[in-house]
Formats: C-alpha cells, structure tokens, sequence
C-alpha cells in the first residue's frame, strides 16, 4: 500500500498502521469524523453505537477498513447528516414561543445560506467558542465567508432561483425563428448572469447595480450577439459598455429576457410579471378562470402585440393586473425572444413606452430601469425577501415583515451594498431565532 | 392506458416515455437471465402507468373501431404481435383534470388527476391536497413479493415545491404518484440513479460470502438510523415530522427491499448488451 492519500490522512486521525487500530483509536477516528457529518460535538452515547458497528465486522472477520466503512455509511444514512436539525422550544399550549439558536446550529444555518455547505473548521471552531454570539466576531465570519470560492455556491443557488435563470436549461426557443440559439450561446447566457452576480458579491458592490451596472461579462459569442465590438476568445471578460449599447443591468441580459419569452415571441405579460416578481417584490395573482389567450399567430401580422394586449386589457377583470404587468413589458419589447435588440417586428415598428397605474410613463429598457432606481427602498425590499426565505427555508409571514424592514433600513445607509443585507439577514431575530410552531 | 402481462414493452416505455409508474422491476429482466434457477421463479405480476405529457396525434392512435378485430394504427403497429395481450381503451377522459372553475393550470391538473382522479387544490404553496394514487394503492397492496414496492420514473423536472403552472404547485405538475393526498411521490430523472437504484452499487465482482456479510451490515446500519430517527421525532414541531416520516417510510423501503431480495436470492444484473439493442430497436420502431 502506498502512502495515505489526503482523503485518507483526515480519516485516520492516528495513524494509518495497522497496528494502530486500537479500540481507543476507532473511537477517536469515529468521533472526529461524525462531529463533522453532523456539524456538532457528538455524545458519547452516539460514538458508542458507531464503534460497534466496526466491532461486529470485525467479529464477522472483516478487516477495520470495512468495518470503518460500514460506520461511515451509517453516519451518511444519518438523519443528523442528511437533515439540518433544529430543535424546536417547547411550546405553551396556546402561543407561539422563540428560542435563539444554538452555536453550532447558527453556525450551519450560516454556512448552508452561504456555501450550500457544511461548517468549515474555522466556523465551528468558532462556534465551540461561543464567537458567533460576539457581533464583530459574526460579521468577521460573514466577510470571510463570503470572500471564500465556497459563496459561488450562494450565486448560482440563490442566484439561479431568484432570478429563475435556471430556466435557461430548459428553454428551447423556435428553431426556425432563432437559428442562431444554440448550446454554446444558452450557456454563454447562463455564464455572464453568474459572472455578473458574483461580481456584486465579490467586490461588494451595491444591489443597485444590479438594475443599472454599466459593464457586465462577455465572451465573443456574447458579444457579437449584442452586438459588442472587440471581444475575441472563448473567455469571459468583463466589459463597460459605452452609453449607447442597450445593455447593462439584469433587464439587458440574455439570459433573463430569454427565460421571460415563449419559444416563438416575446411576451410583455410574462416579462412585466418577471419584473414584478423579481424587482419589485409584488407579484400579480393567477390569471382569473376562462381567460381568452392570445391569438399568437396573428401577432405581427394583422395587429401588433401592443394592440392585442390592450384590446386584452378592455376587461376590467384582466386590466387590474394587466394594467401594472403589461407597460413594463413593453417597455423590454426591444428585445426579442432571446434577448437580441431590434427596432421592428414583422411590418409593426417596435414602441417601448409604457405608462404605470400611478400615471408615471417612461420609454425604452433605460427608462424602464430609472424608474425602478428611483425607489431604491421597494428593490432592496424585494430582494432582502427573497435572500430571507433562501437564508431560512422557509416562506415569510406576517410577523417577519418587522425584520425586513429593518435589514431594508440598514442597507440603506450603506449604499445598498450586497454584505450590507446578508449581515442584516444574519443578524435579525428570523435567522437568529426558532419558533415553535403554533399547535393546531 | 395500456396493462399488459407481457415483459418486452415496459422497457420500452421506461425509456421513450413521459413519465412512467412502474411496480416493480426486480427480476424484471428475467428474459435478459440465461440462468436456470431465475427462469423457474415465477415472475410476480405487474402493472405500470406511463403518461405523455405532450400528447399524442390521436387519430394516429385511436383504433378507428370497437371490438376484437381493430385495425392497429399507425402509432400502435409495434404492438401487434400482443394484439391478444392488449386492450385499447377509449373515452376515459378525466373531468377532474378540468379547470372546474380554478381557472388555467392544465398541465399541473393533468398531472395530478390522471393516476387518482382527484381534482386538486390550487396552491402553490405547502397546502397541497391531491389524492392517493391508484399505484400507490397496488403498491401498497401487492408489497412483499419484489425488491421495491414501486418506482417512479420521469423525464425532467422532479421539483415538488414552488409554482409551476399557473398557481400550481409543482409537486402536481411532476408527480403522477401520491402515496397520501399530501404526500407526492416525485420521480426519479436521472437515468443513473435509477440504475443504481435497481442494480445497486453493489461491487459484484466480491465473493458471495462478503456481498451477504455486507447485505447484512446495511441491516444494521438501517435498524440504527431508523431508530435515531424515531427519538429524534420526539423533539421536533409538525412540519419536520412530516419531512421525518418521509425518510423513516425511505428506510423502511430499503430494508424491504433487502428482505426481499435475501429471500428470493435473485442475483441482478443489468441488461445484457443484446437485449438493450432489441430493447432499443422496437423503441424506435414506435
């Protein structure tokens, strides 16, 4: 047998020998290993029943690899492995009660919103030290770890959820009227979101940009499909855009406008309702029963889009949602199905003005785009939502809106900066606390 | 709907097909077996669902008459040579599938009704309410006699949270089988951890006393789990209950499926080469 590998060495914690698989040895290899399946220190009790797993393989005439194999399984298989596990207080029998959270559950409750991963030794170390209840200790761990490669898993998680471009994989626009979608430019689309998010998350840049950046992150084919000159190469890169590129923040890429589009158009209803969802935090109610659709292969030919939606929109049932989704729609309408700019479509020349409820009316992607910047509170909001519910696991109620509020608050006085509300989402009672379920 | 006793076509459907609910599958591959001792098992009997989201050209399908001697069509010619074997069933449209006054969110109620003729409730949050499945209701029934007591198996998408239609739920647009009407059954998508699942991981290249030394340590490991998990119930609230009991129902599936498998003794094995082929070429054919 060579010499351990890596993987190995961390397993046998002394020593790979045979002869140094004693019995106090097996204990010590067992409890290291478990403490950090199940993210806490483990009871003796707990140790025991592994150890004699290994004890009765070897009984059997296995050797202790085997046997340290089959504990290993077992921890795997392990309810406190495979769950993150929260006790819940024990509650009065007719109110909801609170109870902070313990260390080592903080600790995972950090690094599963962060890493989409277990606790490393350095966040555990701190919780066996009680760090994290220290505020200059936590916000020290939540830099670190967002500074760590581990939070990509935070971008393409969240990222990919929150701004549904997990949609992209799935998407399969006509082939007759895109030819030029293919495999290498859906995942190019995928790639610059990544790319751009992250970038925010890094450089801890404000949330604002993410509405109105002036650069994003380009490969040739990507660029040449936005129509960007001198990018060559297969690699990303990041890219300023000059004042007249029609790109630029989220409402600019590909990716989004493409999942927010049918295979064979562009529908301002569906991207009005993206943007509704995901930037303004207020989502329109399901369409109401026996909705007529649109006559889609009229579309262009006989009417434009805009005149059939607003014929749509003559309903007083449908104009009550249709009148907030569709202005914003149109105000993409741009940009076609798969994110490419164009100024016609079919005999129809293409108007992006639209007017809002509150009689406020703008034209183009980048009116569009001052008109969300200029309520900066309502999109932090939005997205301090959407992390809390990512953080937590769960959906928000009534009496978490307090929280929000407060996280919306603070971000505000530091520019909107992306650590500015994952630490306000860290520090707040919802992440900090568990409640009882209320008895039903 | 198609029942049928007949070995060759369930493969087929595992591989074309939207979705498929399939009761067991242990020894499934019996014919694949050139080996005495599993060509006298008796095979149990089985039943499998599979489901075409997109639908198929009808008129292309529907035998133009009623009775004994139709003509196949031209989608079902494949199928012929099980003329005996089969019965084309029309007019089993569901109503339940239908909006019944919750207004769009077909696929999500198409996907819920077929399998238990239920018509769900428009949510897409945690409130889901199906019904239990009529798979689910066989499986339940006929358990004992294979490895698994059934195995879902789709395409794409086996999400059961977050909306995906319309208001929907998710859990209705992906998951033909219910196990109770709150608890959907999603299917499998990855081809390979169906394999595995149905082959195991088990290195078969080890000699036949380790491999049962090994079966009966995943034993073990399985009565320990199972039992950490049913003290750690005790601590928790509602919700992480339900969740607990999902995995508790899992461990109690593997361990079937272990007890079974030691009492039939059945050696499996994956598919012979041959067999994909032909299993591959009739797929096409349809």
């Amino acid at each position: 047998m060579g010499p351990p590998s890596e993987s190995l060495k961390k397993i046998y914690v002394c020593g790979h020998l045979d002869g140094h698989h004693t019995k106090g040895c097996a204990r010590l290899i067992v409890e290291h290993l478990s403490q950090r399946a199940y993210r806490r220190p483990v009871t003796p009790k707990e140790v025991t029943q592994l150890t004699s797993l290994i004890a009765d393989v070897q009984k059997d005439g296995g050797s202790f690899e085997e046997g340290l194999a089959t504990a290993i399984q077992a921890m795997l298989l392990s309810p406190h492995f495979l769950f993150r596990i929260e006790r819940t207080p024990a509650a009065p029998l007719t109110l909801a009660s609170t109870r902070s959270l313990s260390q080592y559950e903080l600790a995972s409750r950090l690094s599963y919103f962060l890493w989409s991963s277990m606790p490393d030794d350095a966040l555990l170390a701190a919780a066996s030290r009680g760090k994290l209840a220290q505020p200059a200790a936590l916000v020290a761990q939540v830099h670190r770890m967002l500074l760590d490669p581990k939070s990509h898993a935070l971008v393409e998680n969240f990222g990919g959820q929150w701004l549904q471009v997990r949609k992209l994989e799935s998407v399969k626009p006509d082939r007759k009227r895109f030819p030029e979608f293919d495999e290498y430019l859906r995942l190019s689309m995928r790639r610059e979101t990544d790319l751009f998010f992250e970038s925010i998350v890094r450089e801890d840049r404000s949330i604002l940009d993410f509405i109105d950046a002036n650069y994003s992150y380009l490969n040739e084919r990507l660029a040449r499909f936005y129509n960007v000159p001198n990018v060559s190469g297969q690699e990303f890169r990041k890219v300023v855009f000059a004042a007249d590129a029609h790109r630029g923040g989220l409402l600019g890429q590909a990716s989004v406008l493409t999942i927010s589009s049918y295979a064979n158009r562009t529908s301002p209803v569906l991207r009005g309702k993206w943007v509704l969802e995901n930037l303004v935090g207020a989502p329109p109610p399901p369409p109401p029963p026996d909705v007529p659709n649109l006559d889609e292969a009229a579309t262009g030919l006989s009417s434009s889009m805009r005149q059939q939606l607003e014929q749509h929109r003559q309903n007083t049932i449908c104009a009550s949602c249709h009148t907030r989704m569709d202005p914003l729609g149109f105000g993409l309408e741009n940009f076609d199905a798969i994110g490419a700019w164009r100024s016609r479509e079919g005999q129809f020349t293409i108007d992006a003005s639209g007017t809002l409820p509150d009689g406020r009316s703008f034209d183009g992607p980048r009116g569009l785009e001052s008109i969300l910047r200029a309520q900066p509170d309502v999109f932090a909001e939005c997205l301090t939502r959407k992390l809390l519910i990512y953080a937590l696991g769960r959906g928000l109620e009534p009496y978490d809106d307090a929280a929000v509020k407060k996280i919306v608050k603070s971000g505000g006085t530091d520019d909107y900066r992306f650590s500015s509300l994952i630490l306000g989402i860290v520090k707040s009672e919802p992440f900090q606390k568990r409640r009882s379920e209320r008895p039903r | 709907m198609i029942i049928t006793g007949k070995r060759l076509p369930r493969r087929t459907f595992l591989q074309g097909v939207g979705t498929v609910i399939a009761l067991p599958m242990l020894d499934a591959m019996v014919p694949a077996f050139a080996r005495r001792a599993v060509l006298d098992l008796k095979a149990p009997i089985r039943v499998a669902f599979a489901y075409v989201p997109n639908g198929i050209v009808m008129k292309d399908w529907t035998p133009k008459t009623t009775g004994k001697d139709y003509e196949f069509t031209r989608i079902l010619k494949p199928l012929e040579a099980f003329r005996e074997d089969i019965l084309v069933l029309s007019n089993l449209d569901s109503h339940t599938g239908n909006a019944l006054g919750d207004g769009p969110g077909d696929h999500a109620r198409a996907g819920a009704s077929f399998l238990t003729g239920v018509h769900c409730r428009k949510t897409a949050g945690a409130d889901i309410r199906g019904g239990v499945s009529v798979d689910q209701i066989a499986a339940a029934k006929l358990t004992g006699a294979t490895r698994f007591s059934s195995l879902e198996l789709g395409c794409e998408d086996s999400r059961t949270v977050g909306d995906c239609d319309s208001g929907y739920s998710c859990a209705y647009t992906n998951s033909l089988s219910w196990r109770t009407p709150q608890t959907p059954m999603p299917p499998e998508v990855n081809p390979r951890a169906a394999f595995e699942r149905l082959f195991g991981t088990e290195d078969l290249s080890l000699d036949p006393q380790t491999r049962a030394r090994r079966a009966k340590y995943r034993k073990s490991i399985l009565d320990m789990v199972s039992q950490d998990t049913r003290s750690l119930v005790k601590t928790l609230g509602p919700a992480d209950r339900r969740k607990m009991d999902e995995y508790l129902f899992q461990c109690a599936r593997l361990n079937d499926g272990l007890r079974v498998q030691k009492k039939t003794r059945v050696r499996l094995r994956p598919l012979s080469i041959g067999l994909l082929r032909e299993y591959r070429s009739s797929f096409l054919s349809m």
